[in-house]
């Protein structure tokens, strides 16, 4: 190992080959690696962002995991939301993607109408929902009294906030929509050729070839959306300011408050490397469980 | 070789997982490293007489206050041809513009005078980051803390304060006239030893409220769910707003001591009760805004879909504005006719080169002169005590769109008539996290979904170890002159 990475240096193409990824390494150490090392120091201090850091150990860990109620209360909302949106989109989006790989009319306009949302950016996304979703003046229970069913308060009830949002969730999965797109334009034909001549139904077809072909696809979504399900923070920042009775105060917005309304950037720093550990954990456990249910066509298994 | 593509994809991974997480944590820890720079823009200019001295001023506000302070900025350059001032707008207030001033002090560039958010203000003074302001006025023969209307100071110690508030905000009943006269109700009062009782106000309310058949609550046939007409409109989103009631029947949020929350008394808890039995028993009062996506009061007033309307006195730039007849009373009362003075507060930076000519800025921008625009179309109150005085009332305060009759005896008397008292963002010490953390359990109670008494317990249980006493005395000119 010792050797090729000598071996390595020493030739000119790779010297250059270092030299043009520069920007990119020198923009991971100074942008990414510098600012965790000192966020990691701070997560260590008493620092209200302006002053002295005040070193005291590990107490900012302490307070959060005895005595602060609100971190605790952040983080089961999180992992609420991460249960309840994650498989929800991913079956949504697979399903969607599933029929746009069909051979359908205007399929570019689907793809693109489909698309769409991801572009928005999801504060006004947010605002449009917050007002489809109203309590008494929204278009949805509008309709739900139309139909003659029961209104809800949607955004604005404990109960319905995390599943009002996951569903507002939905809209946005454009872009894991688009890797299960190409997931499937990568299954070979013959494939189902074969299930064809074999006189497989389309059923078979989807069960036998698409669903284990695409695992790598849905895998890669899954690790995406538990990272981005633990980043959740502009809708409940817009709508609800993580309200009624913090039932929608995400953990990040749970950071955004203890660095900018507390002043309490230490704090803040130690939720961001929790948030990172377990995020670190949850992608390894993935990573070994995948071994189980990921079909990767080469034989070789990440 | 399999090794180092496992080596890499796990690289890769960790890569991708620390960018995201750490993006939220950058802006503070990239820029931490200068923390303790004390320089200021502008270092290179000398204080020698003769040369010109460059301030840099940053503020909040909607695109009306940015065009005013503007103005002011620009009135106040050509009167002083020795400072320049550079005005910064950083169009949202709270935690966003905190954010901005964060990363701006970290690095040694922030600004020399400025708004501030009060609750972090209240932290960075613990670190010695502004002027002690008293200082400053003790050291101008021309200026004397009398001038200031009484206690608009925030107090960060003993005799110590940080600044100013930057306006004072004022509470009142404001109402849609057409809805009285329509129903023959008599107008809210607006002397203040004739506020209404909160049994006498909710009676007025219930007489205002009509459902789609024309119904009040008080019929047989009224139909809560189908309400048209409101008799008024209330959002109790914040601990300072609920504060005006229960200082009005005698509680308050803390004990005497200062040493535990005090929600759990009788007198509180008779005033959380009322308010939500004015929205759910009586009906008179919506759902609180904050729940819904519903235009603000204001909207509501101008449409008769409310008849009143509680808030503070800057909803009467936009009340002018729209054509309808209205006027301002008396809040309703439990024990005492009570209103609040609050606003956020100006500070001037310790780092700043020239603190001289950032007190001169100081005190020019609690000067209503430069920006009429903002007082006299009722966005703001002056903090100097003159201008409550004739003449110059008259310039701001009287006969414009914004200030009706009723504005005088109401909103600018209550000042100095004793039933203003002092808000809880200028007594109470950690504010911010109390009212982050007890408001969303109120919640409860406005929305209907737990006992009063269910929710003060959980209100001592999580917010009981926040409790951290008052703020230091602050300063009563009135008090000194007698």
């Amino acid at each position: 190992m010792k050797k090729t990475i000598q071996v390595f240096c020493k030739s000119k193409e790779a010297r250059m080959g270092l030299l043009f990824a520069m920007p990119a390494i020198l923009g991971f150490l100074i942008f990414t690696l510098g600012p965790m090392i000192a966020s990691a120091f701070f997560s260590l201090t008493e620092y209200n962002g302006v002053g002295t850091p005040n070193f005291i150990g590990f107490e900012n860990y302490e307070v959060l995991f005895t005595t602060d109620p609100a971190f605790k209360n952040s983080l089961s909302v999180t992992l609420q939301y991460i249960v309840m949106s994650v498989p929800m989109n991913i079956i949504v989006s697979f399903l969607i993607a599933f029929l746009l790989s069909q051979n359908i009319r205007c399929r570019g306009f689907f793809r693109a109408a489909y698309y769409m949302p991801t572009i928005v950016p999801l504060v006004a996304t947010s605002i449009v929902w917050k007002w489809l979703l109203d309590p008494s003046s929204g278009i949805v229970n509008y309709l739900f009294r139309v139909m003659g069913l029961p209104v809800s308060r949607f955004l604005f009830d404990e109960q319905t906030v995390l599943p009002s949002m996951a569903v507002m969730g939905v809209w946005q999965t454009g872009t894991t929509m688009l890797v299960f797109l190409a997931g499937f334009q990568g299954i070979p034909r013959q494939l189902y050729e074969a299930v064809e001549v074999d006189g497989g139904s389309a059923w078979r077809k989807f069960k036998n070839i698409t669903v284990p072909l695409m695992t790598p696809s849905i895998f890669f979504n899954l690790v995406i959306g538990l990272i981005n399900g633990f980043q959740t923070f502009t809708q409940a920042y817009i709508i609800t300011s993580g309200g009624p009775n913090n039932k929608s105060n995400f953990v990040i917005l749970q950071l955004y408050k203890e660095a900018f309304t507390y002043g309490r950037m230490g704090r803040a720093c130690a939720i961001a490397w929790i948030i990172f550990v377990i995020i670190v954990i949850l992608t390894v456990l993935n990573f070994k469980i995948s071994n189980k249910w990921v079909y990767y066509e080469s034989g070789d298994r990440a | 070789m399999m090794k180092f593509k496992k080596a890499i994809a796990a690289l890769l991974a960790a890569v991708l997982v620390m960018g995201c997480v750490c993006g939220c944590a950058d802006s503070s820890s990239s820029s931490s490293g200068s923390s303790a720079g004390t320089s200021s823009q502008g270092e290179e200019a000398s204080t020698g007489s003769g040369e010109t001295v460059d301030l840099l001023y940053t503020y909040w506000g909607s695109s009306f206050e940015k065009e005013a302070q503007a103005s002011a900025i620009a009135t106040f350059n050509e009167e002083h041809p020795n400072i320049q001032v550079e005005a910064l707008h950083i169009p949202s207030s709270g935690s966003e513009y905190v954010a901005k001033l964060t990363a701006m002090t970290a690095s040694g560039t922030n600004p020399d005078i400025g708004y501030m958010d009060v609750s972090t203000a209240f932290v960075w003074a613990q670190d010695d980051q502004f002027y002690d302001i008293f200082e400053l006025i003790d050291q101008d023969p021309d200026w004397d803390k009398e001038k200031y209307v009484d206690d608009i100071f925030y107090m960060y110690d003993e005799g110590k304060s940080i600044g100013t508030t930057s306006s004072i905000n004022q509470r009142a009943i404001f109402y849609n006239t057409d809805c009285f006269t329509e129903a023959g109700v008599e107008l809210p009062p607006t002397d203040v030893n004739e506020a209404w009782t909160w049994d006498e106000f909710i009676e007025v309310a219930k007489q205002l409220t009509f459902d789609a058949n024309g119904n009040t609550p008080d019929s047989p046939d009224f139909d809560a769910t189908n309400i048209l007409q409101y008799g008024v409109y209330w959002n109790p989103n914040t601990l300072l707003e609920l504060g005006i009631f229960l200082d009005s029947n005698g509680a308050d949020l803390l004990t005497e001591d200062g040493t535990q929350l005090a929600l759990d008394t009788p007198e509180a808890k008779e005033v959380i009760q009322a308010i939500h039995d004015m929205i759910y028993v009586h009906h008179v009062c919506p759902i609180p805004n904050d729940f819904s996506a519903m235009p603000d009061g204001t909207t509501w007033l101008a449409n008769k879909q409310c008849a009143m309307f509680i808030t503070g006195q800057w909803v009467l730039l936009d009340i002018a504005k729209l054509d309808f007849n209205y006027g301002i009373g008396q809040l309703p009362k439990f024990k005492e006719a009570r209103n609040v003075k609050d606003a956020g507060v100006r500070v001037i930076f310790k780092n700043t080169k020239y603190p001289e000519q950032a007190w001169e800025l100081y005190k020019y921008l609690a000067n209503p002169e430069g920006a009429m625009a903002l007082y006299e179309e009722g966005l703001w109150m002056p903090t100097l005590r003159e201008w409550y005085d004739e003449p110059k009332f008259s310039e701001w305060g009287a006969d414009n769109p914004a200030h009706p009759e009723s504005y005088k005896p109401v909103i600018a008397d209550s000042l100095f008539n004793g039933s203003a008292t002092p808000s809880y963002t200028l007594r109470i010490a950690n504010y911010a996290e109390l009212n982050n953390t007890i408001t969303p359990l109120l919640q409860q109670i406005w929305l209907d979904t737990s006992s009063v008494d269910d929710v003060v317990q959980q209100i001592n249980e999580q917010a009981g170890g926040l409790v951290q006493g008052f703020n230091p005395d602050n300063y009563h000119a009135s008090q000194y002159r007698e």
